[in-house]
C-alpha cells in the first residue's frame, strides 16, 4: 500500500454542492446479519490465514463513504487501475470517466463509444485502456495520448465483457453474439472465435494456464476453453439460471461462477464443483468482486450489497444500498463492482447513476 | 506436467487429487480406492486441505505461455500471410518401389523440384462446402431437474385465450360466456367484496336508517304543534265570536259606518285642489283652452277619420243604380215553380 487516501469528507467533484446535500442524507447502513466464523483453530495456520481471517474480523461491516455522481446513465463498468491511484468508469451514456482514486474527483472523459460502455479494463503491462460496448466495439486506448489507437472489429452484436490474457497479448470479449473472441492485441485480428454458448455471454475471464478462458452465459452454463487448440473443454451444467458473473481467483486455483440461486464455487483445472455460497434467498448476481483479503463481495440486482468469507463460504455481512434521492426504487441495482488493490476500498457502479465508495465500518 | 492433457478434466469429469471428499447423499458415486468421485448435482462437499487450491507454479505457466504463443503464432501466420516458406533447392531422394508393383524394381534416384507458382495464375481448386462437423456431444446435466408442476400449479397458470370483444376476423362461433369472461367488466370475480366493504355497507345503512328515524319523529312533533296551534287559534276566534254576539246592538251607528266616514272626510281634508276652485270661483279660460282641441284639425288627418260616413260616396252610387221595386221589369227575372207530378 504506497498511497494515502484523501480526506473523505472533501467534496468530490468541482461543482457539487449537491453532493454535500446528499452526504448529509445518508443513514448508518444496518449492521452484520451474521458474525464472522470463528478463525480455524490450528496450531500450524496455513501461510497468511490466521492474519487475513484477523483483518477480515476488522471488516466485518462496510459503510457508504462516499457517492461519485457525474454519470449521466446506468453505470455499467468499473476497474481500477495497478497502480491504485485512479479508476475508470464506463457508463450507459456512452462515456468512460476516470477518477481519482482518492479523492474521487474527475480526472478524464473518455468519448468515442456510441453506445453504452459495458465492460472496461487497464492493462498492468501496457499504457493501455480496453473497452466493450454495445455498439459491437471493442476499443484501445492509449493512456498516454488518451485516444483511441486499436478497434477490434468482428462482434456482430454488443459486448458485454473482456478480460486480458495475464501473460499474452492476447485480448479476449465476448457478447450477445453468444460466441467468446480471441483478438490478437497488436494486429488487431481475431485469433480464435470459440463457438458453443447458445445465449449471450454475460462474463468471460482470462488466466495463465489451462484451461485459460472461462464464460458464463444466459444459456445457465460455464464453459472453459482451451485458447490453443481454440475448443471448448467442458461445459459446466450445474446452475439453473443465467450466469451473469464469473471471477477467477488471482492466488488460489479456483474460480466462481454466480446465478440467480447460487454463487458455484469451482475447483480448477478439473472444474470440480466445491459448494454455493449460502445465500438467505435467491437473489439475481450481477457482479463478483474478491479483494485481496479474500472478501468475496456479491452485488444484487435489488441493490443488495453482500460480503462473503472466501474460504468458509459464509456470508459475513449484508446491507443494502443507499439510493441517490431522486432515483426510483427501481434503479437500485449493482451493476458493477471493484475492489481496489489494497482492499480496503469497494467501489460499486449502480443503476442510481452513482458510482459509491465503500469501506470497513470500523 | 507435461502435457495439456494432464491439465485437462479426465472424461467422465473424475476429479482425482488428494483432494478429501465427502459425498453427502446418495446418488454420488464413490470409489473409496481410487478416490474418484463423480459429483451429483449440487450434493458434493469438499473438504478443502490446506495446500490443495494452489496455483500451479510458475514453469507451468511458462510453459503454457509458450505452447499458446506458438499455436496463436501459426494462426496469426496463416491469417496475415507472413509465413515464410524457406526456400529449398531440389532434393534428392532414393526410393526403392515395393515389390508387388514392379517385380523388378530396382533403387531409383529422384530429385524433387518446386514447380514454379505463378501468383497471377487464377486458383485452380473449386470451392466445394464442406459439410458441418458433428456437433459435440451435449454435456451432461447435474442439476436438479425441475420439479414437475402440480395439478394446482398447472392451473394457476393455465391463461384463458384472448377473445376480443372488437374483432373476429375468422369469424368464429365464440360462446357468449367466453365473451363476457373476456370482458373485464363482466368479472364478478374481479370485484371481491372485502370485510371492510361489509361494514361499510353496514354502518351506511345504519346510518341512514337512523336519519330517518330521526326526520319522522321532527316531523311528527312538528305536526302536533302546528295542530296545537291551529286549534288554540280556533278557540280563540270562537271567543271572539261569543264576545261579539253578546255584545248590545243599539249604541248608534256601527263601527263599519264609523270608520267609512271617517275615511271620507280624512280623504277631503287631504285632497290638492286650487285657492279660487275651494272658493267656488270658475276659472276663466282664455285662447285655446277655452276649447276642446280635438274639434280644431276636423278636415285634416286621422282626426276627421269617423266625421263622415266611411261609405258614403257608395251609398250614393247605389241611391243612383237601386232598382225600383215598383217596376217589375227593371226586376231580375223570376222563375215559377213546375209542379212535379211524381213527388
Amino acid at each position: 500500500m504506497n498511497f494515502e487516501y484523501g480526506p473523505w469528507e472533501e467534496t468530490g467533484l468541482g461543482k457539487s454542492t449537491r453532493l454535500s446535500v446528499l452526504r448529509r442524507t445518508y443513514a448508518k447502513p444496518e449492521l452484520a446479519v451474521k458474525t464472522l466464523p470463528a478463525a480455524p483453530k490450528s496450531n500450524e495456520p496455513a501461510e497468511g490465514t490466521s492474519a487475513q481471517v484477523g483483518f477480515l474480523a476488522k471488516h466485518d461491516s462496510w459503510k457508504l463513504l462516499r457517492v461519485i455522481t457525474g454519470h449521466e446513465g446506468w453505470v455499467q463498468s468499473i476497474c481500477v487501475e495497478p497502480d491504485n491511484q485512479w479508476f475508470a468508469t464506463g457508463s450507459a451514456d456512452h462515456t468512460i470517466k476516470v477518477w481519482d482514486l482518492a479523492s474521487g474527483k474527475l480526472r478524464l472523459t473518455l468519448t468515442g463509444h456510441i453506445m453504452g460502455v459495458r465492460a472496461l479494463e487497464v492493462s498492468d503491462r501496457m499504457p493501455y485502456l480496453f473497452s466493450a460496448g454495445e455498439d459491437k466495439t471493442v476499443k484501445c486506448w492509449d493512456l498516454e495520448s488518451n485516444r483511441v489507437v486499436r478497434d477490434y472489429h468482428g462482434h456482430l452484436s454488443g459486448v458485454y465483457s473482456l478480460s486480458l490474457h495475464p501473460t499474452l497479448n492476447v485480448l479476449v470479449t465476448a457478447g450477445r453474439d453468444s460466441v467468446v473472441r480471441v483478438w490478437d492485441i497488436r494486429t488487431r485480428h481475431e485469433i480464435h472465435v470459440l463457438q458453443g454458448h447458445r445465449g449471450p455471454i454475460n462474463s468471460v475471464q482470462c488466466q495463465a494456464v489451462d484451461p485459460q478462458i472461462v464464460s458464463g452465459s444466459q444459456d445457465s452454463t460455464v464453459r472453459l476453453w482451451d485458447l490453443a487448440a481454440g475448443k471448448c473443454v467442458e461445459t459446466l451444467t450445474h446452475h439453473t439460471k443465467s450466469v451473469r458473473s464469473v471471477l477467477i481467483h488471482p492466488t488460489e486455483f479456483t474460480f466462481m461462477s454466480a446465478d440467480r440461486d447460487a454463487i458455484k464455487k469451482w475447483q480448477l483445472p478439473a472444474a470440480a464443483f466445491m459448494g454455493d455460497f449460502k445465500a438467505d434467498k435467491p437473489r439475481i448476481t450481477n457482479t463478483l468482486s474478491l479483494s485481496v483479503d479474500d472478501l468475496l463481495f456479491a452485488g444484487g440486482d435489488d441493490g443488495t450489497l453482500n460480503f462473503y468469507d472466501y474460504n468458509t463460504m459464509e456470508m459475513v455481512f449484508q446491507t443494502q444500498t443507499t439510493p441517490v434521492p431522486g432515483s426510483i426504487a427501481e434503479e437500485s441495482g449493482i451493476l458493477c463492482s471493484s475492489f481496489d488493490k489494497s482492499g480496503i476500498r469497494l467501489l460499486t457502479g449502480e443503476a442510481d447513476k452513482s458510482i459509491k465508495v465503500w469501506g470497513p465500518a470500523d | 506436467m507435461n502435457s495439456i492433457n494432464d491439465l485437462l478434466p479426465r472424461p467422465k469429469r473424475a476429479v482425482k487429487s488428494n483432494v478429501s471428499v465427502a459425498v453427502a447423499t446418495a446418488g454420488a458415486l464413490k470409489n473409496p480406492e481410487t478416490q474418484i468421485v463423480v459429483p451429483a448435482a449440487n450434493k458434493l462437499v469438499v473438504v478443502r486441505p490446506e495446500s490443495g487450491l494452489a496455483r500451479p507454479p510458475t514453469e507451468v505457466v511458462n510453459e503454457t505461455r509458450d505452447r499458446t504463443q506458438a499455436a496463436i503464432d501459426a494462426i496469426l501466420d496463416k491469417k496475415l500471410g507472413t509465413k515464410t516458406k524457406e526456400k529449398s533447392g531440389p532434393s534428392i531422394v532414393k526410393y526403392t518401389p515395393a515389390a508387388h508393383v514392379n517385380e523388378s524394381a530396382r533403387e531409383r534416384t529422384l530429385k524433387i523440384v518446386d514447380v514454379q507458382y505463378d501468383p497471377l495464375e487464377p486458383a485452380r481448386h473449386k470451392h466445394v462446402k464442406a459439410p458441418a462437423r458433428p456437433p459435440s456431444p451435449p454435456a451432461p446435466v447435474l442439476k436438479a431437474a425441475p420439479p414437475k408442476l402440480t395439478a394446482e400449479e398447472q392451473r394457476q397458470w393455465y391463461i384463458p385465450p384472448s377473445v376480443s370483444g372488437w374483432k373476429n376476423n375468422k369469424g368464429f362461433v365464440i360462446d357468449v360466456e367466453k365473451r363476457v369472461a373476456a370482458d373485464g367488466r363482466f368479472d364478478e370475480s374481479a370485484v371481491q367484496a372485502g370485510d371492510r366493504q361489509a361494514q361499510l355497507a353496514e354502518a351506511l345503512y345504519e346510518a341512514e336508517s337512523k336519519a330517518r328515524q330521526e326526520v319522522n319523529e321532527r316531523n311528527e312533533a312538528a305536526q302536533q304543534r302546528q295542530l296545537k296551534a291551529q286549534e288554540a287559534k280556533e278557540l280563540r276566534l270562537k271567543l271572539l265570536a261569543q264576545k261579539a254576539r253578546k255584545r248590545p246592538l243599539d249604541d248608534g251607528e256601527s263601527e263599519r259606518e264609523k270608520d267609512r266616514s271617517s275615511r271620507l272626510k280624512k280623504a277631503l281634508k287631504e285632497r290638492d285642489i286650487s285657492e279660487a276652485a275651494a272658493l267656488g270661483h270658475k276659472p276663466a279660460l282664455t285662447g285655446d283652452a277655452q276649447f276642446d282641441s280635438r274639434l280644431f284639425g276636423k278636415s285634416t288627418g286621422s282626426k276627421g277619420l269617423y266625421d263622415e260616413p266611411l261609405f258614403a260616396a257608395e251609398q250614393a252610387a247605389r241611391q243612383i243604380y237601386r232598382p225600383k221595386l215598383d217596376e217589375k221589369s227593371a226586376g231580375p227575372v223570376e222563375f215559377e215553380r213546375i209542379e212535379d207530378k211524381y213527388e
